[in-house]
């Protein structure tokens, strides 16, 4: 071979190299196609995280497919966890240990455990997992989001557990005897498990007490555990049972939950001032605590922090229990589910409500005569003392002295249609069915016992609309007020063409009302 | 695909790296010939093993000989590939875990973060020398295509790991253009320039001898490189 | 034409041949020859075969192209950093091509063989120093030297050296009788200013047996007077050889590796003969080298050294100074700066750099030292032959830059060159470029300065 061949040779191998090379990289670059996988038992091993900067993505490890597989092969969960040293008699949630105790030990128990596994697995012929690869479990990419619902545990779940427990209390609920480190069951101070297990995941401090993850993990599903070997029916051991959406849409529900018995009252009186409960400010509010259990799925949504009265933490004054927030405060916030108002101000938003309640202001209305729907004069015959003062007898009757003043007639004569003509030049006038609009109303407040007690007089329905006016028999039109065009010395408020459309489809906006579709919905085109 | 390239592919690569090495370092030995190259090598071990072992430890330290410090730039550039190219594949975490898993031993293990200094700094390091071959006349006028070829043969198998690390989205396609890669470089070790890899120590212990037994070793000092 | 007359694959072996060569002046047939010379590929293949061993293949292929050859390399730095005198260009794209197409090469490419390996290098051995692989391309061109001379491709006045050494035993023609009248005649000339003054030949069990240079003999007997002079002062129990007395070795020079063998062969017999405590060569630096370092290998002597310890010039001048021998007078040491040239041959290529040095502090005052120096100092630009080849004058004259460069930066107004071709470089280079400085070796400067013991003064 003459050296000039060669010399081609070597540059022909050279060229060759860099373009299989850059071909390599093209076809790097292209975007992949994400196919994403939804998985509830999607676990982020990343427990060298404690120990510094994790030197490899976390791993992506599926709880569920690992469990199942081995179900196949009879396997139970005691293949990898270990039981814990302590006189609860339970499974570690670690994996193949019990402490993590240092970088290069925890990292060999898993490489070895896991491919360990694998490989037993890979040797008997079945699909299994990585094996060597360390990208392989170490993504850099990871195309599975996870799906899982947080799970809760409602008033029909805690029915059904207590009964399969047969009432015994002390199966679930305990205290941490931090003396000799164990725990021990209170009688009568049964909570909710995160009035003590707070954080909702583990993190890098090891608190105490644990996670409510960690807690829940390591009761109920140790419970569940124990109690399908003992082949009776029990709740899931594997993430989907509870995680996944489908499945916890499954959890059977029971109707009409009988009461929890945990020695609470039937009606409260809460009281707003001293120990007599007269007016410092306002009259005390009696509450059907009763009736309230039924309306909340969980005792949760207003014992927020313990399972004790109200005022016990939230004092008159604010303390320090109660995070420094006054009873008024808590009574009355907005926004807020464990607030009386607040919830029923939630409430509000329904779809049957928020046509006319959207529309109106969120604040609190202090000067309102809504007070004593709930800060109520008590009736004589309810109460002996109280109710004889001057002052209380005025208040008991300001209803009627209202009434009687403004003349609000009891009957009101709803029309039937109403003729909206002011616009008429590019539409035909608008033939407004008010009295089929009033009806549907007053059918809505009456499917909500919350909405009849404050809709006590359906006169009230008629401020919806017509606000910032009195009721009566004939409220002004809304052309009276509000003027075409805008009132440039009133921004604010809107022209009569702007209020129309903004009342009427805004009520049907927060009501969810498909119609009208179009303009010609409500007004049909002029020829 | 991988289980072949990690086992009898990767039987042979280091079957035929190991024993070719074994072939050049015997064949050399054997070809050395006292009276042709004219060093009593068996006559004068001891001083003959002396300037090796001298001429091999003072050419592998970083500016132990007039020749490294004359050259400080391509002396720093050079240390740092041959270090970055020796130790990153033999203390990697990953390449001792699969040491581990299937054979249960390990060696010392650097940090990842660590491997990743070091495989980048080859990497840029390989430019410079590309750089150098290009821009230098003195070297350009030495420089082949296969020289060209050769530093590839070295690098690609911290290219591509690297792509596999961290930029590839199809890892697996990658690590096996990696394996590939790192097996092309062990079977071309001993048929290549890259056999240097033993007759490195080979020739330099040879010229130790030589200036050791021949040249003015045997007359106190050792060579002053 | 496979072989002309004068140029061709034969060895000069007998005077008729060797006189012919020597008549055509300059070599101008000779090289018109030249260019007619076949090439014997098979031969060349065999001697290939036989001879290169896995240290030069190994040298060949594993020359990463580094390039840090270069600035090793005095021909590169004077020939204005040109890339084609890169050492490992020069050996590959002659040895390396050789090697390469095993052996079928043409004329032309002989020739520019020969031309770089006379001319582009002179085998000082620096670039193997400064090669991280430990390369030696002053050995490959060595050896290429060789494969050229079993060819017929070596210079005229290379030629005509081996000749000399194959018929006479010496780079000169320089008989015995020669030899032994020139030295009776030196005693006689000197006896007056050194009484007793001998120059004994032949004799057995002597402390020393001197060796030297055939020029000093043929053109500079002084210097043998010179080193008679130095051994009478120190004491010491000397003769010479009556055969076997010179050490030089152009056949070295030429790759004539067979007559090498011979030529040493001569100056071990002597050593045999005379069985001297020591053998101490003249201040010739390949003599020193050809005779002692390499020699023995030539002569298949396998501990690699020579029947009887030999030392260089330099070697018996420290001893006899650290002794006190020989003793300096103080006010005759040499006060002007003066440095010191360190011949390859005998200080990179055997290690007696520290013996300078030592010398140098007894007999200078002010004595700088090159830069580089020792180990690594520059070569003198006229060794491995090229000081006598004609042909290449020119490529010689710009190599000399780099030693005068080196020997004005001293500062340095004498240079003491203790090696023949060393000196005879420096007086060409002085010729040259005119720098203004003086060169000498080390016997005239001692004779100068050392003291003469009162028995041996003349008695007047």
């Amino acid at each position: 071979m003459t050296k000039r061949r060669s010399m081609l040779q070597w540059k022909g191998i050279l060229i060759f190299i860099v373009l299989i090379f850059a071909s390599l990289l093209c076809i790097e670059a292209r975007e992949t196609p994400l196919a994403i996988e939804k998985r509830a038992d999607i676990i982020k091993i990343n427990t060298l995280r404690s120990f510094g900067d994790l030197e490899r993505p976390e791993v992506v490890f599926f709880h569920d497919l690992h469990t199942e597989n081995l179900k196949k092969s009879n396997k139970d969960c005691k293949t990898c966890h270990l039981n814990e040293k302590s006189s609860l008699d339970r499974l570690s949630f670690k994996f193949k240990r019990l402490k993590d105790t240092g970088k290069k030990e925890v990292m060999n128990i898993y490489h070895n455990e896991c491919i360990g596994c694998h490989k037993t697995t890979a040797a008997s012929g079945q699909k299994t997992g990585p094996v060597e690869v360390c990208g392989e479990c170490h993504k850099n990419k990871n195309l599975v989001i996870s799906s899982r619902t947080p799970m809760g545990f409602d008033k029909s779940l805690h029915y059904r557990h207590s009964q399969a427990q047969q009432n015994k209390c002390e199966q679930c609920h305990h205290e941490y005897d931090q003396k000799n480190k164990t725990l021990v069951y209170a009688k009568n101070k049964e909570g909710s498990c995160r009035y003590c297990h707070l954080q909702d995941k583990e993190s890098l401090d090891i608190q105490k007490p644990i996670s409510m993850e960690l807690a829940s993990h390591l009761s109920c599903i140790d419970c569940h555990r124990k109690t399908l070997k003992k082949k009776m029916d029990a709740g899931p051991v594997s993430c989907q049972g509870c995680h996944d959406l489908k499945q916890q849409q499954q959890i059977v529900k029971v109707d009409n939950v009988p009461r929890i018995k945990r020695g609470q009252p039937d009606n409260v009186l809460i009281r707003t001032g001293d120990k007599k409960g007269s007016v410092i400010g306002m009259m005390r509010v009696p509450f059907p605590h009763k009736a309230h259990e039924k309306y909340n799925d969980t005792c949760r949504v207003c014992h927020h922090g313990e399972l004790k009265s109200c005022a016990n933490c939230h004092t008159i004054n604010g303390s320090k229990e109660g995070k420094y927030v006054k009873l008024e405060t808590a009574m009355h916030q907005t926004g807020k589910q464990s607030s009386c108002q607040g919830c029923h101000g939630l409430k509000k938003q329904k779809n049957d409500c928020a046509g006319c309640h959207a529309l109106m202001g969120k604040k609190r209305n202090h000067e309102s005569s809504d007070c004593i729907r709930c800060h109520m004069v008590p009736l004589p015959e309810m109460t002996g003392v109280l109710s004889k003062s001057k002052e209380a007898k005025m208040a008991r009757m300001m209803p009627e002295i209202w009434q009687k003043t403004f003349g609000i007639s009891q009957k009101i004569k709803v029309p039937e249609k109403v003729i909206i003509n002011n616009l008429a030049d590019r539409y035909e006038p608008v033939e407004f069915p008010h009295k089929k609009i009033f009806n549907a109303l007053v059918k809505r407040v009456n499917g909500s016992k919350l909405a009849q007690y404050f809709h006590y007089n359906n006169n009230t329905l008629c401020l919806g609309c017509h606000h910032n006016t009195p009721v009566a028999g004939k409220p002004p039109k809304c052309s009276s007020c509000h003027g075409k065009p805008f009132d440039e010395q009133n921004l604010l408020k809107p022209g009569i063409l702007g209020s129309y459309h903004r009342q009427c489809l805004g009520c049907h906006q927060a009501m969810g009302i498909q119609k009208p579709k179009d303009c010609t919905g409500c007004h049909k085109n002029r020829k | 695909m991988y289980a072949f390239i990690t086992g009898p592919l990767l039987w042979l690569a280091f079957t035929i790296f190991v024993v070719g090495c074994i072939v050049r370092i015997i064949l050399y030995i054997k070809g050395l010939d006292w009276q042709a190259d004219r060093v009593a090598y068996t006559a004068h071990l001891f001083y003959g093993i002396k300037g090796a072992v001298r001429s091999i430890v003072f050419w592998l330290s970083p500016f132990g000989t007039r020749g490294w410090r004359k050259n400080p730039g391509f002396t720093v550039v050079f240390f740092v590939f041959h270090i970055g190219l020796l130790f990153t594949p033999i203390f990697l975490q990953a390449h001792n875990i699969i040491l581990k898993q299937r054979w249960g031993v390990s060696l010392w293990t650097i940090s990842e973060s660590s491997a990743d200094v070091l495989t980048i700094v080859v990497m840029i390091a390989a430019v410079f020398l590309v750089l150098r071959r290009l821009s230098l006349p003195e070297v350009r006028i030495l420089t082949t295509t296969y020289d060209f070829i050769i530093l590839a043969i070295a690098v690609a198998p911290f290219i591509t790991g690297f792509i596999a690390h961290y930029i590839a989205s199809d890892y697996k396609f990658w690590l096996i253009i990696h394996i590939i890669c790192g097996e092309i470089m062990l079977i071309a070790i001993p048929f290549t320039k890259l056999s240097h890899f033993v007759l490195f120590f080979m020739s330099r212990a040879q010229l130790g001898m030589d200036y050791g037994i021949k040249r003015g070793g045997m007359k106190g000092k050792g060579f002053a490189w | 034409m496979p072989e002309g007359i004068l140029c061709n694959k034969k060895t000069v072996d007998i005077k008729e041949q060797l006189d012919a060569l020597l008549a055509d002046a300059g070599g101008k047939q000779y090289y018109e020859e030249m260019n007619q010379l076949d090439i014997d590929k098979d031969a060349l293949r065999a001697t290939i075969k036989k001879s290169f061993k896995s240290r030069l293949k190994t040298w060949l292929e594993i020359c990463a192209h580094c390039g840090m050859c270069a600035e090793s390399c005095y021909y590169y730095l004077a020939n204005n950093r040109d890339p084609e005198q890169v050492p490992s260009y020069k050996i590959h794209s002659t040895l390396g091509k050789l090697i390469k197409r095993k052996g079928n090469v043409d004329n032309a490419f002989m020739q520019m063989c020969m031309d770089t390996a006379f001319s582009k290098c002179s085998c000082c051995t620096r670039c193997g120093v400064y090669c991280p692989f430990g390369i030696d391309m002053g050995v490959m061109f060595g050896y290429l030297r060789g494969l050229l001379f079993s060819q017929g491709f070596t210079p005229w006045e290379m030629k005509v050296g081996s000749g000399m050494h194959r018929i006479y035993k010496a780079q000169m023609d320089v008989t015995t009788e020669d030899w032994i009248d020139t030295c009776e005649w030196m005693a006689e000339e000197w006896e007056d200013d050194y009484p007793g003054l001998k120059i004994p030949v032949d004799k057995k069990n002597a402390d020393i047996m001197y060796t030297l240079n055939a020029r000093e003999a043929k053109h500079y007997p002084q210097d043998i007077a010179e080193a008679a002079v130095l051994f009478h002062l120190a004491g010491e129990n000397w003769t010479v050889p009556s055969e076997g007395w010179e050490e030089t070795s152009l056949t070295m020079f030429a790759g004539d590796w067979a007559a090498c063998k011979m030529q040493v062969e001569n100056v071990y017999a002597a050593m045999e003969r005379l069985k001297p405590k020591r053998m101490v060569g003249t201040e010739c630096g390949h003599a020193y080298r050809a005779t002692v370092i390499e020699g023995p290998y030539w002569a298949g002597i396998k501990n690699g050294q020579p029947p009887v310890e030999s030392l260089h010039y330099v070697e018996w001048v420290a001893e006899a100074l650290r002794t006190g021998k020989l003793k300096i007078d103080p006010a005759k040491k040499i006060k002007e700066p003066v440095t010191f040239q360190d011949s390859c041959n005998y200080v990179r290529n055997a290690g007696l750099a520290d013996i300078p040095r030592e010398i140098m502090s007894y007999i200078a005052e002010d004595f700088r030292e090159m830069t580089p120096n020792r180990e690594h100092n520059f070569c003198c630009g006229g060794g491995g032959g090229l000081n006598g080849i004609g042909r290449y004058r020119e490529a010689r004259n710009i190599g000399f830059k780099i030693k005068r460069d080196q020997i004005l930066a001293t500062g340095a107004k004498l240079v003491v060159a203790p090696c023949h071709n060393c000196w005879d470089a420096i007086r060409d280079m002085e010729e040259i470029y005119h720098v203004g400085i003086r060169w000498s070796f080390l016997k005239p400067l001692l004779i100068d300065m050392v003291q003469v013991p009162d028995h041996l003064k003349p008695k007047d």
